[in-house]
């Protein structure tokens, strides 16, 4: 029975929707065959398209159909909006749009639209039939009219229902949405589908006739549509870097935006969630913390309501706030206004959580963050606003009325712009009691403060000064920034962006904080430093015109922090900022400090002035030198330390005293004098290219003789020594050490790479593939000699010009060692010219060169040697060269 | 009865107070930021976290800052008054008075309570011609 067969069924599978008009047509039930014919011909005519033939296989056919539309909708079953989905509608654009229209705005889809809802009924019921699996009755399959089958279709029965229902002319059509709610929704008999559906028909009852076939094809058409991807949009304007209007950037994570859009929007939907809630009256007096306050007037400024209220005695905290004679501004926001509609006279409760300001110059207290807030009436019922007249508008702030971030400058009255480029708002320093002098301030924290001003000028402070150094900066005007600034001349650029070696200081105030300074002197000479470091160090001085440059963080400067560190805790007690002079902190709880901030002083000799007083502070915590030997045992690692030891042995790249890194071995008595065995003899001191050599240092080091520096705040890294930035590197005279004496480790097992070490071997094989000699100029070493034009037994030296008859000669020689404690281990030691030549003498020399074997078996050592390579892989051997200490 | 500005003056300061004392800006401090400043709030912070604020200062005295904007492009804001070339600015504060302030503006600010502006220091001659808008990225 067709209308049994209409019957819903909430369980069924998502079903697609046939084309509308199907159970249009034939409006009497002789005509039904026909139709159901025309309807059931149209769909599948179309359908075989895509598939194969359908005639024949109609039960594959429909599972294929079923699985396509049911891949379309929505897993969700009983859905209203899949019903609405997969629509048939009037245009193919509407197709892949998945929004519910309400049929006022699409006629024409209405008009598409005829018996919809019987025929998705009958079509419903027959996917239902395919997907359950279950063989078909024969009696239902007898219903199904294929193209080719005669048998009668169950959908076809429902398509005459629906013909015959079209007939009825019902009231004017409901909203679309609303029919496929019922549809989805409806699951009673069909006594209820009769009754609902004349209106549904109603609406396609213009277009009778026409829509069977063309239905058909346009579910088909939907179907693949939605089941297509939807093509790119070309042509859409793709935004631009310049289009900042509509781009939306993503707030960085972990920031403080990314924070407040969380915050936010937690907030908006707390409002939300309170304003419906609290619209079943929430009573004031229930919540001690509710504000209860009357209105007395309102302003609007920037998008802000200001109202002036009064808190009623009644509730608890309205009284706490200041009781009835204190006036409190109350600040909503359009939304909360707009939901309040609240003037002057209302009442007002805001619930918590509001936030409190209080204003230091005026006596008002200032309520923020008034989200939740209700209007009363005189019952304490809670009523929608009733509309008002608009606040009026507070002018605009004069922009010339700037905010001031700092507590202490006295707020000026707001004033009117001179001509003058000094802004009206004029600030004075913060004074100490204790210093007789008004202008020089203690506290370095007070001048980074005072930048923060429009109208800071450069402050004097007093510190003590812990270091003096020298550091390579690079000019402030970097080319980077000279590109933003406009049209520079490069040339400048390029002269502007050159590293000059200034003096800095290293300053600590009475509170503990450090700050570096940089002088605008560069290191013209090394008088300059020396000078100043023995002037200035360890003395409390006044810093003139202290303007702040940068602020360094841990991890942006590690090296100034691991000097920091190395002054820390400090001498004396800080001082608590703001504290009388009783107040002192114990210095042992206290924490290194995470920044610092990089000043610059006035230029010249006066912006560092000596205070007159002790000879040396309190606070200042000098470097004191230590042993090689308790250093590599009790220094940590990565901690700074001084000492002083003799230079045995230099590598550097290459002889210019301004070349900038180089390995350094040293050693002092205490690693000379200790047991064999038990410490190492020399340390490995690396000097990397920010540390900044004095001239005469570096003169020095590029000499081969022997030398003494003290080094002053380097870094200890294992065993090794690292002079890196802030390091200083002074020389000492040579004493103490004879360096003709110096002992270095012997070679063993567990020599390491990049060290010195002593060894005796007999030589056992040479590398005679490296084994050469060649003449070289007696008076500039160049080996660019070239013979003599005219007299065959002179050469002529390339370099310096000079006429050589007897050339010097160099040799390269690379020999094997067999040595004692190295069984295993093959050595190679590359020769020093003077032990070449003394090898040599002893083997015999021949038409063509010396002989190998004259040279096998020759003792050496004991050599002082310095430690190429260790390897252990594949075999474990060594590669040595020859020094001389 | 105070201005709407008085009270943002008296938020930015908390802010750098509480900042200086433990180097964060707690949730209900950015809440009033919100709450006063509205979305433009959201907006300058974002530029803070960027660290889009740079003060140039010249040896002269003077000092201005530099915001890179959203799209990349570099506003100039005037240390002596509230003014910024930005669109923004103009309609909403200028014009329609819906805001306190623009932005970029009140990245300046919260940048300089939280110390995340970048310094530079810029010569006179250089400083003159950001004043005087003759510089390419300035406006």
């Amino acid at each position: 029975m067709p209308l049994r067969k209409r019957r819903r069924d909430a369980r069924a599978p998502p079903r697609a929707f046939p084309p509308a008009g199907a159970g249009e047509g034939a409006k009497r039930r002789a005509g039904r065959s026909t139709e159901r014919r025309r309807f059931a011909e149209g769909f599948w005519e179309t359908h075989s398209k895509e598939e194969d033939s359908l005639c024949g296989q109609p039960l594959k056919a429909d599972r294929q159909l079923v699985q396509s539309a049911s891949s379309t909708a929505h897993s969700k079953q009983g859905e209203r909006q899949e019903s609405v989905l997969i629509q048939w509608s009037s245009s193919d654009s509407e197709l892949s749009d998945c929004e519910p229209k309400p049929p006022a705005t699409n006629a024409v889809t209405r008009r598409r639209l005829p018996c919809y809802q019987p025929v998705h009924q009958s079509y419903s019921s027959y996917l239902r039939m395919i997907t359950t699996a279950k063989q078909p009755q024969e009696g239902e399959f007898e219903n199904i009219e294929w193209d080719s089958d005669s048998s009668d279709h169950d959908g076809s029965v429902e398509i005459s229902d629906c013909d015959s229902i079209t007939e009825e002319q019902g009231d004017s059509a409901e909203p679309f949405l609303g029919d496929a709610v019922d549809i989805s929704d409806r699951s009673s008999g069909p006594d209820t589908t009769a009754s609902v559906t004349p209106a549904r028909c109603d609406m396609n009852s213009e277009q009778p006739g026409r829509n069977v076939g063309r239905s058909a094809s346009d579910w088909v058409r939907c179907v693949q549509a939605l089941l297509k991807t939807p093509p790119k949009q070309e042509g859409r304007r793709f935004r631009t870097p310049e289009d900042s209007a509509k781009k939306k950037r993503k707030f960085l994570r972990g920031g403080l935006a990314e924070r407040l859009s969380k915050l936010q929007s937690r907030q908006r939907s707390a409002v939300s969630f309170w304003r419906h809630q609290s619209s079943y009256s929430t009573h004031p007096g229930t919540n001690p913390s509710a504000l209860v306050l009357e209105m007395l007037s309102v302003q609007e400024e920037c998008g802000l309501q200001l109202a002036l209220c009064r808190p009623l005695e009644t509730h608890l905290t309205s009284r706490s706030l200041g009781g009835a004679s204190e006036e409190l501004l109350v600040l909503f926001s359009k939304d909360t206004a707009v939901h309040l509609l609240a003037g002057p006279g209302d009442t007002v409760c805001v619930f918590p959580p509001w936030q409190k300001l209080t204003l230091k110059d005026q006596s008002h207290t200032v309520i923020l963050n008034t989200h939740f807030s209700q209007r009363l009436v005189h019952d304490s019922k809670v009523v929608v606003g009733i509309p008002r007249a608009a606040p009026a508008v507070c002018p605009l702030y004069p922009l010339t009325r700037l905010f001031s971030l700092t507590d202490r400058s006295d707020p000026a009255p707001q004033k009117t712009p001179t001509a003058s480029p000094v802004p009206p708002r004029q600030c004075r320093p913060a004074l100490r009691e204790a210093e007789a002098d008004r202008e020089v301030c203690n506290s370095l924290l007070e001048v980074t403060e005072a930048r923060g001003r429009a109208d800071w000028s450069a402050r004097h402070v007093q510190v003590v000064v812990q270091r003096v150094y020298c550091l390579n900066i690079a000019d402030p005007s970097s080319p980077i920034l000279l590109k933003n600034r406009g049209p520079q001349s490069t040339s400048q650029a390029q002269m502007m962006s050159q590293p000059s070696s200034r003096v800095c200081l290293l300053v600590q105030d009475s509170c503990g904080v450090f700050s570096e300074v940089q002088l605008h002197d560069s290191l013209a000479d090394d008088g300059n430093l020396r000078r100043y470091a023995s002037e200035w160090e360890g003395q409390r001085c006044v810093l003139r015109g202290v303007k702040v440059v940068q602020r360094l963080t841990r991890a942006r400067s590690p090296w100034l922090f691991s000097l920091i560190d190395s002054l820390w805790p400090p001498a004396t007690p800080p001082q608590a900022r703001g504290a009388s002079q009783g107040s002192w902190e114990d210095p042992a709880k206290l924490q290194a400090p995470a920044f610092c901030y990089v000043l610059s002083a006035d230029h010249g000799e006066r912006a560092v002035q000596v205070a007159p007083g002790q000879p040396s502070d309190e606070l200042y915590q000098p470097a004191v030198a230590h042993s090689l030997k308790e250093i590599l045992q009790g220094v940590p690692h990565s901690q700074r330390c001084t000492f002083t030891a003799t230079v045995v042995h230099k590598r550097l790249k290459s002889t210019d005293p301004g070349q900038s890194e180089f390995w350094l071995f040293v050693t002092d008595s205490s690693l000379q004098t200790g047991q064999e065995g038990e410490q190492q003899r020399t340390v490995p001191v690396y000097v990397s290219s920010s540390c900044v050599l004095l001239q005469e240092v570096a003169r020095t080091l590029s000499q081969p003789s022997a030398c003494r520096l003290t080094f002053k705040d380097v870094v200890k890294e294992h065993d090794a020594v690292l002079c890196v930035e802030r390091s200083l590197l002074q020389l000492e005279p040579l004493r103490d050490l004879d360096p003709s004496l110096i002992q270095l480790d012997q070679l063993g097992p567990t020599t390491a790479t990049n060290t010195l070490c002593t060894l005796r071997g007999v030589i056992v094989s040479v590398d005679e593939g490296t084994a050469s000699s060649w003449p070289t100029c007696t008076l500039c070493d160049s080996d660019r000699l070239e013979k003599a034009p005219g007299n065959q037994q002179e050469f002529l030296c390339g370099l310096c010009g000079a006429t050589v008859d007897k050339p010097a000669v160099k040799m390269h020689l690379e020999v094997f060692l067999s040595c004692p404690p190295l069984s295993q281990c093959t050595v190679k030691v590359k020769l020093l010219q003077d032990t070449i030549k003394s090898v040599l003498n002893s083997a015999a020399c021949g038409q063509e060169g010396y002989e190998v074997e004259n040279v096998l078996g020759v003792a050496l050592g004991p050599l002082a040697a310095y430690v190429r390579v260790v390897s252990r892989q594949p075999t474990f051997w060594m590669s040595l060269e020859e020094i001389s200490l | 009865m105070s201005c709407l500005s008085a009270v943002a003056e008296e938020l930015l300061r908390d802010i750098k107070r509480v900042f200086a004392e433990t180097s964060k800006i707690p949730d209900d401090l950015l809440v009033a930021l919100k709450f006063v400043f509205g979305s433009t709030a959201l907006q300058a912070l974002d530029l803070v976290d960027h660290r889009s604020v740079t003060c140039l200062s010249s040896p002269s005295g003077r000092k201005v800052f530099q915001v890179i904007g959203g799209s990349g492009k570099v506003y100039t804001c005037y240390a002596s008054c509230h003014y910024c070339p930005c669109p923004a600015f103009t309609f909403s504060v200028l014009r329609r008075g819906d805001s306190l302030l623009c932005k970029h503006i009140l990245a300046v600010y919260l940048s300089q309570a939280t110390q995340l502006s970048q310094q530079e220091a810029v010569s006179d001659q250089q400083m003159s011609d950001i004043l005087s808008g003759k510089t390419r990225d300035s406006t």
